[in-house]
């Protein structure tokens, strides 16, 4: 067992998420790319990289710490209930939000290109994340 | 204590002088010193030539300006017979006269250090026992664990260390042995390194040492075997250097002995100590560079934490 | 406040850099900690998923920061970023998990460039003699010359003896180049 996957998705439950994952980023040309991690920082699905060069395990990893991080500076900047953080970039902007469920907490990353718009791109993500919440919670 | 001083070929004057600084000079010395007038037997005689005397006894030759040891039993003292010269060859003599009698004290207990580290590193089958005996005593019984030497006895630490200092110990094979553990009442097990170290820290040797570079490749089990406060500091400059024992005594501020004692107790515990000659100009070995302003800094920062933490060390 | 001087707390999840830069912070440590998926590998509820921050304040003007890396492996591109102006680092082993030369070798290759200065400090938790003299063979056979001290990092004055060793060590290498106080 690759020790970067995680013991709580099984096979198939992963395909069935890359498959979700994949449907959003087909629907929506500004959405480049998605991944879902654990809080923890494994892999639990994403979706296709349009230059295959995207290293997933990584940015797993990265994702779980931005949200790490993201939550102890809303606490220490008194503020509660951290649901997210934006990365600003020149060639577009990304957006990590935590996705809890009942037994997984867990990291949505969304890269998104500049021509999107951050209103519709929040919007966006908040949705999917809680319609990965809603599958989760019935897959389980 | 009592040590006599005695002259040859001195005149009235020097005499005089002699036991003027006597009067003064007795309250600033651990003995008591008395003068006895001109003859051979004395622990100290005052000469203007060098003489052939016992063993036992010192010998000071006014000559030159300035005080000088030629060795552990002759001096040269300058001429004048200066006051603060008499005062520094009376205090060496002490000096030396004390170490020798603690050489006497530690001997058993060098030799056992270095008994029980050949023995144990000399013993190729580790499924062998052995035996500390003194006399017909049964002091410990000696077994291998998991590739580490140990000791079970009944004493505890501080009284084998003890047995082990002060008396004649000798070591031999034995049957195996069932090894009761320390549930056992009254049973003590004890690794033989921390026991060899222990005994070579307590007990130095203060024989002259050659002074040579030294390095060592393991660091002692610090916290485990017995740890004194200059202990870290030692071992780290040895571990990532070689150094003299000037360095090691410097860097610490402790005494050449203790330093000495560290490497041999590092030698014995088999640490992978190397020897390399002192550099021939005898100058220090560190490099000899302006500290930067960041190590500065650095410096200045370890310094404050070992302060605020109240750490072992401290070298105001 | 000047920014302050760093000491690195590495090792495997679950081997106790929380917890010991908890028992010797001055300020109640930030941690980064999120559920534990990996229950396979250690039992905690929580992990490390970026790092642990904790402080001694020396005085109103300097301070040493701690950091703890987060262990997995997933993580490593952590820890160059957080090796960065480190002094040295207090590298703690539990014996009773995993593979202890294998361990050995992931994280004293991992901070290669403290490991080569021998501004690592390991300190073995959970140990029996076995492991100690594993970990002395491991470093016999890498002609490594590290500390080795066993230590709970729950206690503190343990903690601060792996300080001490550390410290001893910045000091020696110091030394050597000619700073002396």
């Amino acid at each position: 067992m690759n020790p970067t996957d995680n013991p709580v998705f099984s096979p198939t439950l992963k395909v069935k998420c890359d498959a979700l994952l994949n449907g959003y980023t087909d629907d929506d040309h500004h959405l480049e790319f998605l991944s879902l991690s654990t809080s923890d920082g494994y892999i639990l699905a994403h979706s296709r990289s349009e230059s295959g060069l995207l290293n997933c395990r990584r940015i797993s990893a990265m994702s779980s710490s931005l949200s790490g991080i993201s939550i102890e500076l809303a606490k220490e900047t008194r503020n509660t209930n951290m649901e997210g953080s934006i990365i600003e970039c020149e060639t577009g902007f990304l957006i990590c939000r935590l996705v809890r469920t009942d037994g997984i907490d867990a990291v949505l990353l969304g890269v998104f290109s500049k021509e999107s718009n951050h209103g519709m791109a929040l919007w966006t993500l908040k949705n999917i994340a809680k319609s990965i919440s809603e599958f989760l919670t019935v897959y389980k | 204590m009592e040590s006599t001083i005695s002259s040859i070929g001195l005149n009235d004057y020097e005499e005089g002088l002699v036991q003027g600084h006597l009067k003064v000079l007795n309250t600033k010395t651990h003995r008591t010193w008395h003068y006895q007038g001109a003859n051979m037997d004395a622990d100290l005689i005052i000469t203007k030539r060098p003489i052939t005397v016992t063993s036992q006894t010192c010998v000071a030759i006014l000559s030159g300006d300035v005080f000088k040891k030629v060795d552990d039993r002759c001096y040269h003292i300058g001429e004048s017979l200066r006051i603060f010269s008499f005062l520094e060859l009376l205090r060496d003599i002490e000096d030396n006269a004390e170490r020798e009698s603690k050489d006497d004290e530690n001997m058993p207990a060098i030799l056992a250090a270095e008994q029980l580290s050949l023995y144990c590193h000399t013993l190729s089958d580790r499924q062998s026992h052995f035996q500390i005996v003194i006399g017909e005593q049964i002091l410990c019984q000696g077994y291998s664990d998991q590739g580490e030497w140990h000791l079970m006895t009944r004493f505890p630490k501080k009284e084998l260390i003890h047995q082990l200092a002060t008396k004649t110990i000798n070591l031999k094979k034995s049957q195996s042995v069932q090894v009761q553990d320390t549930q056992h009442e009254g049973i003590h097990h004890f690794s033989v390194r921390a026991i060899v170290w222990e005994l070579s820290i307590a007990y130095p040797s203060r024989e002259p040492f050659k002074d040579q570079l030294f390095k060592i490749a393991t660091w002692p089990l610090l916290g485990t075997w017995h740890t004194e406060p200059y202990m870290p500091r030692l071992s780290a400059l040895y571990g990532r250097q070689f150094a003299s024992i000037a360095e090691g005594a410097k860097f610490t501020n402790s005494s050449e002995t203790q330093v000495h004692a560290f490497l041999t107790a590092c030698q014995l515990c088999q640490l992978g100590m190397k020897k390399q000659p002192l550099p021939l100009n005898q100058a220090t070995h560190t490099e000899e560079t302006t500290s930067s302003s960041d190590n500065h800094e650095t410096a200045g920062l370890l310094k404050g934490l070992r302060r605020k933490l109240g750490l072992a060390f401290g070298y105001e | 406040m000047n920014n302050g001087k760093k000491i690195l707390f590495i090792g495997s999840m679950g081997a106790g850099k929380t917890t010991a830069i908890s028992s010797i912070s001055d300020d109640p440590p930030v941690t980064t900690e999120a559920m534990n998926s990996a229950r396979h590998i250690s039992d905690k509820q929580t992990t490390t998923v970026a790092m642990d921050f904790g402080r001694i304040y020396l005085d109103q003007f300097d301070a040493i920061d701690l950091y703890g890396i987060p262990g997995q492996d997933h993580f490593d591109f952590l820890w160059p970023i957080l090796e960065k102006g480190a002094l040295g680092a207090i590298f703690l082993l539990d014996c009773s998990q995993g593979d202890i030369p294998e361990t050995l070798d992931r994280f004293c290759n991992a901070f290669a460039r403290l490991r080569d200065n021998n501004a690592i400090v390991i300190a073995l938790n959970r140990t029996d003699q076995h492991s100690v003299q594993r970990c002395q063979q491991w470093l016999f056979d890498n002609n490594l010359t590290l500390p080795l001290i066993l230590s709970d990092p729950r206690e503190r004055t343990d903690v601060l003896m792996l300080l001490e060793l550390l410290i001893a060590n910045v000091e020696a290498e110091l030394f050597s180049a000619g700073e002396t106080q």
